[in-house]
This record gives C-alpha cells, structure tokens and sequence, in this order.
C-alpha cells in the first residue's frame, strides 16, 4: 500500500472513522467506550502496583525491625492485606486488559463486516463491462487483500507509554532512584525523539488509513495491474476509456460506498 | 520444576512442605486450564478456517452468477446470505478473542492468587 500525502481529504478521514464510530451504532459506541476506559483504568492500576508493592515491603520491614526475628504467622497477619492489595492491582491491570481487547475486538469485527460488505455491494452494482474487465478470481483475491488489510489497519487502542514527565514527583522517584544520573540523562535524551516518533508513526498510520479507503476502489479495479490503458470505473455508469491517465490515478473513479 | 520442589522442601523445611504443594498444584491447575482452552479455541479456529472458505467460496460464486443475478435482480438476496456468513464469521471471532482472553486471565488470577496464597 504506497502512500500518498495529498490524497487526505476530510471527507476520506470521516470516511475511515466511520467504520469505527458508525452512526446510530449505539453497541459499538458503548463498547469503545467501554474500552476506552479499561484502557485509562489499566494504565491507572498498573500506576499502582510497584507502589503497592513498596507499602507492603515497608511494612513487613517495620515489623521485623520492632518484633525481632518472628515466625511466618505474624509477618503475613501484618503484610498479608498489603501484600493482598498488590496482588489485587497486578490482577486488575490483566483483568482490565483483557476487557479492553475483548470489548474492542467486537468493534473490530463489526466494522471489517461492514467493510466487506460494502465491497461487495459495490461489486454488484459494477456493470457488465466492470464483470468483462475484471476477472472473478481476481476480484476474490483483492477483495480478500482489501478486507484484511481494513482489518490491520483499523486504529485500535494500545496503551501509549506514559511520559515520565507527566507523573507527579513522588511518582517517579522510586524508579529515578534505581539508577539515578544515568537515567535522568537518558530520558532527557530520549523522551522528545520518543515522542517525535510516536506522533509521526501516528501520523503514518492515519495516512495509510485514509490510503487505504482511497485505494479500496483502485485496489478492486485489478484490470489495470495488467492492462493500464483499460481503466472502467467501478461504479461511475459506462467504462471510460482513458488512454492518458496512469493507472494508479483515482480522479475518474468515485466510490460511491463511502 | 522438580529441582525448585526438591529445593523448596528441603530448604525450608517446617512449611516446605506447604510451599512445595502450593507450587506444584498451581503448575497443575495451570497447565490443565491452558490445555482446556487451548483446544476450545483449535475448534473455534477451524471452524473460523471454514467459514473463511466458505465466504471465498460464496463470493466466486456470486460473481460468477453476477450476469444471471443482475438479470433477476437479486443482489439484495445475495447481500443477505453473504451478510449472513459474515456473521457468523464475526461472531465466531469474538468467540475465539474471549476465550484467548479468558486464557490470559485465568492464567493471571492464577498466578496471582497462588502468589498471595
């Protein structure tokens, strides 16, 4: 999928998005949403859990320090709640996880069904001279190239690394602390690139994505990986003969779908 | 796993004893849960790798058929039954993304609670 940076338009982004985020879809709304927050609830507990772990230490610590040398019993009377409470976090962050992939993985299928029906919608409506010019066989294989390719591109929510900035002091100390100048250096360092990285893959992946819907029709009409001259329309009435255009260019071809 | 038991038990051995039956019972439990699930999800893969056939199939043929199909007017019939694979197709698939899932957290909560325990 070759990518072409003018070819963004408004229209394109609200068309991707709207397999996402389809209208009057209230379960789909509902579930990305749900998703949505299990992520922020995920990224929350797992704040958390080196936190609990450090209480629960501490605790056991001071309890060694003012009993002496005491049997197991008494340590985990004491630790045994805190120590709960760190395993609890640590299982909510996988719980919360889980959640989150699962309610988004319904999102998922629903809008890669949408899409290939849309495709298919699109491939019945072609007229004869579309049927004439593109092969079926051919049509199956970029059909089936074209769904799987909305599917991996489908934006889908991942768990951005949180910036070590963002977090209050007290949060950061105990892992600053771990190795302390070094560290410090390196993050300063690394943090702007990381971050210059992350929005520019971004930005890649919601150019690939409007690509995308843009190439669906190109991606279908196949005729022209073998016969440039022959460009008919998908879905724009009678085959128009183009004999100047290239054949990777898109302006004579609307896609009604979207 | 024999070697950390062997370990266990000898090194501490008032609750070596304990640690050591804690430790292998949650290898067992562990291991059955995800050779449970494991093969749930096998089936559900095939009969995803069926229905992807299946839909393959369905889409040739329809295209195929496309001249006879356009001359009745049947594209909203065909819509349907292809919509209908798709489905099922779908629904299959979130099946199997549970049951991964469920994989996940079983083994977590397993950990965890045995990491309590």
């Amino acid at each position: 999928m070759w990518l072409n940076l003018t070819s963004v338009r408004g229209p394109t982004l609200a068309a991707v998005l709207g397999y996402i985020w389809p209208k009057g879809d209230w379960k789909g709304k509902f579930l990305i949403c749900v998703s949505m927050l299990a992520l922020c609830f995920a990224k929350w507990l797992n704040i958390l859990v080196p936190f609990a772990l450090k209480r629960a230490v501490d605790a056991l610590e001071a309890q060694q320090s003012t009993l002496g040398a005491s049997g197991a019993a008494v340590v985990m009377s004491v630790g045994g709640p805190l120590l709960g409470a760190y395993v609890a976090a640590r299982l909510g962050v996988s719980l919360a996880n889980e959640a989150r992939s699962v309610a988004f993985a319904g999102v998922l299928q629903t809008a890669a069904r949408r899409f290939s029906l849309d495709l298919f919608d699109a491939l019945h409506r072609g007229d004869a001279a579309f049927h004439l010019a593109n092969p079926t066989g051919a049509l199956s294989t970029s059909f089936a190239r074209a769904v799987r390719s909305a599917e991996s591109r489908l934006p889908r929510p991942a768990s951005p690394p949180l910036p070590r900035r963002l977090l209050p002091h007290s949060a950061t100390r105990p892992f600053v602390c771990v190795s302390s100048q070094v560290r410090g250096m390196q993050s300063l360092l690394f943090q702007p690139l990381g971050a210059a990285k992350r929005a520019a893959l971004a930005a890649t992946e919601l150019t690939t994505l409007s690509a995308l819907v843009l190439e669906a029709p190109s991606c279908l009409r196949t005729a022209n990986l073998w016969s440039p001259n022959q460009s008919c329309c998908l879905l724009s009435g009678p085959p128009q003969y183009n004999p100047g255009t290239s054949p990777r260019s898109r302006q004579t071809c609307r896609f009604r779908g979207f | 796993m024999g070697l950390s038991a062997t370990v266990l038990t000898r090194r501490f051995s008032s609750v070596g004893r304990a640690l050591t039956a804690v430790t292998l019972g949650t290898f067992a439990v562990y291991f059955a849960w995800t050779a449970l699930l494991v093969e749930w999800r096998i089936q559900l893969r095939a009969r995803l790798n069926a229905l992807d056939s299946a839909k393959g199939a369905y889409f040739v043929d329809s295209l195929a058929g496309q001249e006879a199909i356009k001359l009745y007017g049947n594209e909203a019939a065909e819509e349907q039954r292809f919509d209908g694979i798709l489905r099922s197709i779908a629904t299959t698939s979130l099946r199997s993304a549970l049951v991964g899932s469920m994989l996940n957290a079983g083994q977590a909560r397993l950990l965890s609670s045995r990491l309590a325990g």
